[in-house]
């Protein structure tokens, strides 16, 4: 056997590895969480500390977190992005360090983001346990990765775009509305992507922000127990709530699955109805 | 006034002779330009890109409703000069320029110019063709929009006079909708051209704007660079000299110094640049026996 065709045999082994590894947890999820998946899972309340009931409010508050961290997040991040890519230039102190910075940002593990929402939102703000506090926190974890993502994503913009927008008279401001963010528009979707993903899976940030209540919140200052804690809870502190850890596992999957098709579609429907007819 | 070096080196004051008369093109507009009257007067301008000097001491006039060619190595500071013009300098960091260059009895560096309405009158054309990444449509429509036209009666007026004057209309009139990106090289830079027609500039500049197409496509925006004069005056980087022999009422010859700064050698009657040129180093230049 030649070289060429070790190192192909080896890059499939590991190509397979890694989607099989990936399979495996899938297809234990779905086969042990499908048990219990039904109608009312989904919409009741939980009983006996989740062993049985459903994940209803749960559910509820997981989409509300989600909602306060991207609605947060979002304009947060495409400003700095835009300001990172187009204010300021390349080279200067300021870009580089705030660059760096966000950097540092993204590889910190989410426990210190969790103790730092807890000291400010929680407490400084007063906030306290809440939605609230856990969005508000998520939403500084994904801020890096989004900025980061949605500024490359618009550096990989061609130069041109700016030099013939310049020479057709338009203002910085046009060429950046009119012409590059929709151009950009998949990396902005991949760094919103990313970052639901992030937040859909925190656990520690939220476990010292949003808590652990698992009553339907009747509004953003009610502490939510997100569904990532609520399956951290069943399979680590409940005796006997596999079952039902299961279950949740597959609905959160599936609810990331679902905004990830749905932006997706989402952003291609605009592209091609109005901005980039591809 | 023009300066120029002569081939001893002094300068020499040498504004061209009136030009013949020539026939225009289907495009039928616009006053033929037999008596040279100055639309851009450039003095003295020198550019550097931080510290290295980019251009130097270049005089010349670019003539109303005429095409001028400036030919040269590359390198020798033509796309630079173009970009002076239009003031897209302005979004290099570090660039300097000095000078004096008069457009229309405005000061075109003073500070306080609007840019964006100069960049409407003199419109520039790129090497690689850059239409936007939306529909053929939305590509003609953004500037115009940009610039306050909003009537969609007035929109697709000038949509299809400009597309119908770069002889796209009837290749792209059913598909108006579509990608511009999914066009062809030449088809793409008609569409650029266009784009920039729709403005009604006064000036066009263009940076080598067939450089990056095939002979064909080549031909025809040649074609619609031929038809451009009178009506515009038109400004174009190239290094196809046949072309620039073709299409080019004047021409200005750009040659690096020494201290890698580019200069102007001679400027002329396109003409008297091919067949009588005063410098020896155009006479090489175009002979083919230099650069």
């Amino acid at each position: 056997m030649s070289k060429n065709n070790l190192a192909t045999v080896f890059i499939w082994l590991i190509a397979l590895l890694v989607s099989g590894v990936f399979f495996w947890l899938l297809s234990d999820i779905i086969v042990h969480g499908l048990a219990k998946l039904s109608w009312p899972f989904l919409v009741e309340n939980p009983k006996n500390a989740g062993r049985s009931g459903g994940i209803g409010p749960i559910i509820v508050s997981t989409a509300l977190i989600l909602m306060v961290a991207m609605i947060t997040a979002t304009p947060l991040g495409l400003a700095t992005a835009v300001l990172l890519s187009e204010f300021t230039q390349q080279d200067r102190v300021f870009g580089h360090l705030v660059r760096r910075s966000l950097d540092v940002l993204a590889g910190v593990p989410s426990i210190v983001f969790g103790l730092f929402g807890n000291a400010f939102f929680c407490i400084y703000l007063g906030l306290g346990f809440s939605i609230l506090s856990g969005g508000l926190t998520l939403a500084c974890m994904v801020l890096p990765i989004l900025i980061r993502t949605v500024e490359e994503g618009l550096q990989a913009t061609p130069n041109e775009y700016r030099l013939a927008a310049a020479a057709l008279g338009m203002s910085r401001g046009a060429a950046l509305f009119q012409v590059l963010l929709p151009a950009a528009t998949p990396a902005i979707v991949a760094g919103l992507l990313l970052g639901i993903g992030r937040a859909g899976a925190e656990t520690a940030a939220l476990i010292f922000t949003s808590g652990y209540v698992d009553r339907m919140p009747g509004s953003l200052f009610d502490s939510g127990r997100a569904l990532s804690v609520h399956i951290y809870d069943l399979s680590m502190n409940v005796a006997g709530g596999d079952a039902s850890a299961f279950s949740s596992a597959l609905v959160l999957i599936m609810l990331l699955v679902i905004i990830n098709s749905l932006a997706m579609s989402l952003a291609k429907h605009w592209q091609h109805k109005s901005i980039i007819a591809l | 006034m023009n300066h120029f070096l002569n081939s001893t080196g002094e300068p020499v004051d040498k504004t061209p002779k009136p030009e013949d008369a020539y026939t225009l093109g289907p495009l039928q507009a616009g006053p033929p330009c037999c008596v040279p009257k100055p639309l851009i007067q450039v003095d003295n301008l020198t550019l550097h890109y931080g510290t290295t000097p980019a251009l130097e001491a270049v005089s010349l006039d670019i003539y109303n409703g005429c095409i001028t060619a400036l030919i040269g190595p590359s390198g020798c500071g033509k796309t630079s000069f173009l970009s002076v013009l239009n003031r897209l300098t302005d979004m290099i960091p570090g660039c300097r320029v000095s000078g004096k260059v008069i457009y229309d009895s405005k000061d075109l560096r003073d500070p306080a110019l609007d840019v964006q309405g100069l960049r409407r009158e003199i419109g520039m054309i790129f090497q690689k063709p850059v239409p936007f990444p939306m529909s053929i449509r939305r590509n003609i429509e953004l500037p115009l929009r940009e610039h306050g036209m909003s009537k969609p009666a007035d929109l697709n007026q000038v949509l299809e006079q400009v597309l119908l004057d770069v002889g796209l209309w009837d290749e792209v009139k059913d598909r108006l909708e579509s990608s511009a990106l999914a066009l062809s090289g030449g088809q793409q830079q008609r569409l650029c051209i266009a784009r920039a027609l729709a403005l009604s500039p006064k000036v066009l500049l263009m940076d080598e704007p067939c450089s990056a197409l095939d002979p064909i496509s080549s031909g025809v925006v040649e074609d619609l660079i031929q038809r451009l004069r009178g009506k515009y005056t038109v400004v174009i980087v190239t290094h196809n000299l046949a072309q620039a022999r073709r299409i080019a009422n004047y021409a200005g010859f750009f040659w690096i110094k020494e201290q890698r700064a580019g200069c102007l050698i001679e400027f002329g009657q396109c003409k008297q640049i091919f067949e009588a040129p005063v410098h020896e180093l155009t006479a090489a230049y175009v002979n083919g026996s230099r650069g």
